[in-house]
């Protein structure tokens, strides 16, 4: 996305435009003569373009129409791998560090590439060819290594089994052509020998063609068209000239299937290799090299895609290509965690746990798990007397910092709901309508002495509560609450409540996928007494991951927000008292964002599903560490279509300002300016 | 007389092959086929050397394109049929064109050439505007050139149309229509000939020999080509008739035959052990090579009607079903409903709900029938609505509220969105959850969805609340159920929920309209 931003010469234009201080004027100018418009909320937009989706025809199905090409041809010649076949990696080689650990050589893949060139290139000096067998490369390699040949053999191919994968689209279009009784070929460079190549074949449903050729049993290569020449001159001796044969080969290399094909005047038909390879993620290795190809196989096969409905809006592909990883990293670590501390129950917290309980009850339905309502707001509705600073912050200081730091009497009151004291401050303060630095701090401790009056706004009875939580986390030793970040208050507040107040004999720690709260020390000391526990980073773990995210803090946090802890559900505000009902608060629904946060769950969704398919689970691929998660977050928060999608989300209704969409990204919590008058009640 | 035959389906040659045969047998015939076509080298190929024709021509067609004005697309046509064309039109006495709106009968109109028409599928004569419709979706110039020149056979040049008069609409009528039933005119040939000729559309030789098929107590699926029209994508087709055979096949043995068009759909795949029906063999012919068919399933298209005769059991959706297949399981659900109370109503159907398939549902649920009218005392009627808008919004609330004591309204809410939800209704409102699961990949996904009963009957309220059923699809692989015992509450608060959502996401879109005006004025 990034290299296709900085190439795109309208984007480059711009760029000089704005350096050179022209930028204003060209807009204007722009405007003027009708190339750029402005859509319902004066966002500007290309003239003519349509806002979203255009309206219309569905998508083209571009099965349909390879179906179409192919079906006039009497032999359909197919390449194998990465036309047919996917692999879980984005260089084939990285196959070889799995068997590392089997055969007990930490640079197994590096001497395994190194006696595959040297055999290749004695071949050639002997025989003019570089084809090899996969015998031979062990037979070289054993020469340094005394490994047995037909053992590694064996133990590759078992390998490559258990990962290969068929192409979806290649398959869809495969399976069509035996079903309507075309003559399917297979031509192949490979090392691999036809029975063992047929095995793979097998292994992915690709059966009923006629004929395989692999250039290690021929000595001959698609790359100068010998092999392909060779299939014309044995294989369809004769049938060339009396039925005027039309035949096509496909597949994903220009050099060799292209050109080569051409070369024995086989018409061709280039498909454009799937996985493309990336640079610089997170921590290398293998999980970078498998999520790159899961994610570039699935969204570049032209069927995982094309043929689904709903997988083509931008949120879904943002979930699937980044949050289900970070997700799937997440969720692993939780349950590791809960494995290691015998948790035996899961509490993820509302709003941000919806979407990882959801992930977490399909994987690991071992561990029992509910999805609480509980949240900051709650905690100041229902445990005002423990966090009376908080509510002061909550309610008063952060608009008061929006506000310029000028706020007029009677808002400040109402934000605190001490209107009833209006004659009191005056008295106290000498008068003063203005809360400014000057008596800021005579306003909280005014407050703070004032405090009952604040509690009547506040919930009276914890029955409802009470009797909410102990339906949860009753009978449970141990109980682990989840939460995404950043300061653990969720957790530290629901233990607080739960041992504190109310005495439960439980253990009770907190998960965050990032934390950074109140200083080194404070969370030393809760890390090391197993309180709260982070993924990604934290003033003990990670630490430069830690600074990194408080320095970009604003922009990171809402794109985590969005993508890792969004939910199309209300934010929940707290229990109210049962003389009321008994009802849960909510805040009003930010309904304009739920679209778009189904799309990314789906997305994630889709993803989890396709990388653990296609990794089977194994632990070396699915060891999402918190480096390869975090490289992920910092990817997404510099991705500006990401933000351009985040700037229109809403928090929530009534908002005084939009979140606009120049890339400036406003935190979730500089919002909610109303948010005391506008209770919605639901149960 | 020298005769031009131009075509492009598998229909439209056997329709020429019959015409050539009964009516034309003495005259020289050429066939005139776009190379672009499917299988036209093997066409070409069977007719001549079976003598069919004296000469098949292939050709390749000028295309047209949206980004070209109409004029500029008809002066192409003109130029390159009178540089390219491989026939000397003027040498022909009588030219017979199946599918005019292709750029061959924009040409023939273009030079004010008289000619013959063949519907372009069996009942297609009086059908002719949805062809229209479809052609425009399809080839949005190929459209609009049809609609300027009048084709689909409505063009004043047209001499004669040929066409199925037993199977058009029972109101059409056109002087000009000759009737042409393929049915009958196979009927009076032997098994020999009819064998010679199905052989020749299989691109066999024409003594091959030719299998037999057990079809007793079968359901034979005749497919469309919606991929190929870009009408839906390969797993939406796919979801489709899955659910169209587990809804409607039951237990019977099934046997597909794909459309001749349908190259892409992978029915062996998608229903294991079932039997494929070759594909190139126009549906025409099976009650001639199959005994006893018992079910014929279609989604939309007209093919079935040619074999109603034959068949004990003629299933056709109608049009739209490929929009609104995913609405199956709701359907079933108010089938579902109706075995619980008695079934002598009348049905309305508002809002795009599907009368098709509710009346093909309801066929396939014994003793329930589908009644266009009633007789009786009483009028009862059942209410089915699909979508809920601002338009029809008062007018069905105040239906409701003005409807008798036995009647209900059943609310299919095809968007999931809940809009109906009206304050005034609350009491007679009676939520159905429905829920959907089925594995996808390593996740057993559920979902849920609902449908909403009114009714000013208290009882009828209580059959709803207490249903209950369960059944397991077996080709899509999905499980619908109800339990209204256990989630009625909680189904009932959260499609409040989503009303409000929905009423919320309706102000916010009149408050950015408003917002936006208010900018421009600035």
């Amino acid at each position: 996305m990034i290299n296709t931003v900085k190439k795109n010469p309208a984007v480059r234009f711009l760029r000089y435009a704005n350096k050179h201080g022209l930028r204003a004027s060209l807009i204007k100018s722009l405007e003027k003569f009708g190339f750029l418009e402005r859509d319902g909320r004066g966002e500007r937009k290309p003239a003519g373009k349509p806002v979203g989706k255009p309206a219309g025809k569905e998508p083209h199905s571009k099965l349909g129409g390879l179906m179409r090409k192919l079906i006039r041809y009497d032999v359909i010649s197919f390449d194998v791998f990465d036309t047919l076949i996917f692999r879980p990696f984005t260089n084939p080689a990285d196959l070889f560090t799995l068997l590392s650990s089997e055969l007990n050589y930490s640079n197994f893949k590096e001497l395994r590439m190194k006696a595959e060139k040297e055999i290749r290139d004695i071949k050639l000096s002997k025989e003019g060819n570089r084809e090899v067998t996969i015998i031979d490369i062990y037979e070289k390699l054993w020469e340094t290594t005394g490994l047995d040949p037909a053992r590694c053999a064996k133990f590759e191919l078992e390998t490559e089994l258990r990962f290969c994968y068929a192409n979806p689209y290649m398959k869809a279009a495969y399976d069509a052509l035996i079903q309507e009784g075309k003559r399917v070929i297979l031509v192949s460079n490979m090392y691999y020998p036809a029975d063992m190549l047929t095995e793979i074949l097998t292994s992915c449903g690709y059966v009923g063609h006629e004929k395989l050729f692999v250039s290690c049993d021929y000595g001959l290569n698609k790359y100068d068209g010998k092999l392909f020449q060779y299939i014309n001159s044995t294989y369809f001796f004769g049938e060339d000239i009396e039925k005027s044969l039309k035949i096509i080969h496909i597949g994903d290399n220009k050099e060799t299937d292209v050109a080569g094909s051409e070369l024995a005047g086989w018409d061709n038909y280039y498909y454009r290799v799937c996985c493309r390879p990336i640079t610089n993620f997170g921590e290398g290795g293998l999980v970078g090299s498998s999520w790159n190809a899961v994610v570039q196989n699935f969204l570049n096969n032209s069927y995982s895609c094309n043929e689904y409905p709903n997988r083509d809006t931008t949120m879904w592909k943002y979930g699937f290509k980044y949050g289900g990883f970070m997700v799937l990293g997440y969720v692993n670590y939780i349950y590791k965690y809960c494995i290691d501390q015998q948790v035996d129950k899961v509490l993820f917290l509302s709003r941000d746990g919806y979407f990882l309980k959801e992930i977490f009850e399909q994987l690991y339905s071992d561990i029992p798990a509910d999805y609480v309502y509980w949240s900051r707001s709650a905690m100041l509705t229902n445990m005002p007397e423990h966090y009376l600073d908080e509510c002061f912050n909550h309610y008063f200081l952060r608009r008061y910092y929006s506000s310029g730091k000028r706020v007029a009497l009677d808002e400040a009151l109402v934000w605190l709901s001490l209107e009833s004291l209006s004659e009191l401050w005056v008295a106290t303060s000498d008068g003063e309508q203005l809360i400014t630095d000057k008596n800021i701090q005579i306003f909280r401790q005014f407050f703070i002495d004032n405090r009952n009056t604040f509690f009547e706004r506040c919930s009276k009875d914890d029955g409802i509560l009470r009797e909410y939580f102990l339906s949860i986390v009753s009978n449970s030793k141990h109980v682990a609450i989840v939460d995404i970040g950043w300061r653990g208050t969720g957790a530290i507040s629901l233990r607080k409540l739960l041992k504190e107040v109310w005495g439960l004999d439980c253990r009770v720690s907190g998960i965050l996928f990032g934390n950074v709260s109140g200083g080194k020390d404070f969370d030393a000391a809760i890390a090391y007494q197993g309180l709260l526990s982070s993924y990604a980073f934290s003033e003990t773990t990670n630490k430069e991951h830690a600074d990194y995210f408080r320095k970009n803090r604003s922009k990171m946090s809402a794109v985590a927000e969005i993508i890792l802890a969004a939910a199309p559900v209300p934010s929940f505000r707290g229990f109210g008292d049962e003389k009321d009902g008994g009802y849960f608060y909510f805040s009003i629904p930010e309904i304009e964002n739920y679209s778009k946060i189904r799309d990314i769950h789906r997305g994630e969704n889709d993803f989890i599903n396709e990388y653990i398919q296609r990794t089977k689970g194994d632990p070396a691929l699915n060891k999402i560490s918190s480096g390869d998660a975090f490289a992920m977050l910092k990817r997404l928060m510099n991705d500006k279509l990401l933000l351009k999608e985040i700037g229109s989300f809403v928090y929530p209704q009534f908002l005084e300002k939009e979140v606009s969409g120049t890339g400036k990204i406003e935190k979730l919590s500089d919002f909610c300016s109303l948010e005391n008058h506008l209770d919605c009640k639901g149960a | 007389m020298k005769i031009l035959y131009y075509g492009v389906t598998a229909y439209h040659f056997l329709c020429f092959v019959l015409h050539k045969h009964f009516y034309r047998q003495n005259d020289k015939a050429v066939l005139l086929i776009p190379e672009r076509i499917n299988e036209s080298r093997s066409f070409q190929k069977y007719f001549s050397d079976a003598g069919v024709f004296e000469q098949v021509f292939l050709y390749d067609e000028p295309s047209v394109s949206k980004d070209k004005s109409l004029k500029e697309n008809l002066s192409h046509i003109k130029e390159f049929y009178d540089n390219d064309l491989p026939i000397e039109i003027g040498f022909f006495d009588e030219i017979y064109v199946a599918v005019d709106h292709y750029a061959f009968g924009a040409y023939l109109v273009i030079n004010s050439l008289k000619y013959n028409y063949f519907e372009d599928a069996s009942g297609r004569l009086s059908r002719h505007k949805e062809l229209a419709k479809d052609v425009c979706y399809v080839n949005p110039a190929r459209g609009a050139i049809a609609e300027a020149l009048g084709l689909y056979g409505n063009s004043l040049l047209v001499d004669n149309r040929y066409g199925d008069l037993a199977l058009q609409d029972s109101d059409y009528l056109n002087q000009k229509d000759i009737h042409f039933s393929v049915t009958e005119l196979l009927s009076q040939l032997n098994r020999t000939e009819i064998r010679k000729l199905a052989n020749l559309f299989l691109f066999r030789h024409e003594d091959s020999g030719f299998e037999s098929f057990e079809v007793k107590n079968s359901t034979i699926l005749l497919t469309q080509h919606y991929i190929n029209l870009n009408m839906m994508r390969y797993e939406e087709q796919k979801l489709m008739y899955q659910l169209l055979v587990d809804y409607f096949a039951g237990e019977k043995k099934l046997f597909i035959k794909p459309h001749p068009s349908d190259i892409h759909g992978l029915y062996a795949n998608w229903f294991p052990g079932a039997t494929m029906l070759p594909r190139l063999l126009p549906s025409e012919f099976l009650p001639f090579i199959l005994e006893e068919i018992n079910t014929v399933l279609v989604a939309s298209s007209t093919s079935t009607l040619a074999l109603e005769k034959n068949v004990k059991n003629s299933i056709r959706i109608g049009c739209g079903i490929e929009k609104n297949y995913s609405m199956i399981h709701k359907y079933y659900v108010v089938v579902s409903y109706l075995l619980s109370i008695k079934n002598d109503l009348r049905y309305v159907f508002i809002g795009d709900a599907s009368q098709g398939l509710m009346k093909e549902l309801i066929k396939t649920f014994p003793p329930l029938s589908y009644q266009e009218e009633i007789t009786g005392k009483s009028e009862l009627t059942a209410t089915i609505i699909g979508k809920i808008t601002e338009d029809n919004r008062n007018d069905i609330v105040s239906q409701f509220l003005s409807s008798s004591q036995d009647s209900f309204f059943i609310f299919l809410n095809y968007d999931n969105g809940c809009s109906f939800f009206e304050h005034s209704m609350k009491g007679y409102l009676v939520p159905i959850q429905i829920t959907l699961s089925h594995q996808e990949g390593i996740f057993n996904k559920k979902k849920s969805e609902y449908i909403y009963l009114l009714s000013k009957n208290s009882l009828l309220r209580e059959v709803a609340m207490k249903m209950k059923d369960k059944i397991e699809l077996t080709y899509s692989g999905i499980t619908v159920e109800i339990n209204q015992e256990d989630k009625s509450a909680i189904g009932a608060l959260e499609g409040i929920n989503a009303a409000i959502e929905r009423r919320l996401l309706e102000v916010q879109g009149q408050y950015d309209e408003l917002y936006s005006k208010h900018r421009n004025r600035d």
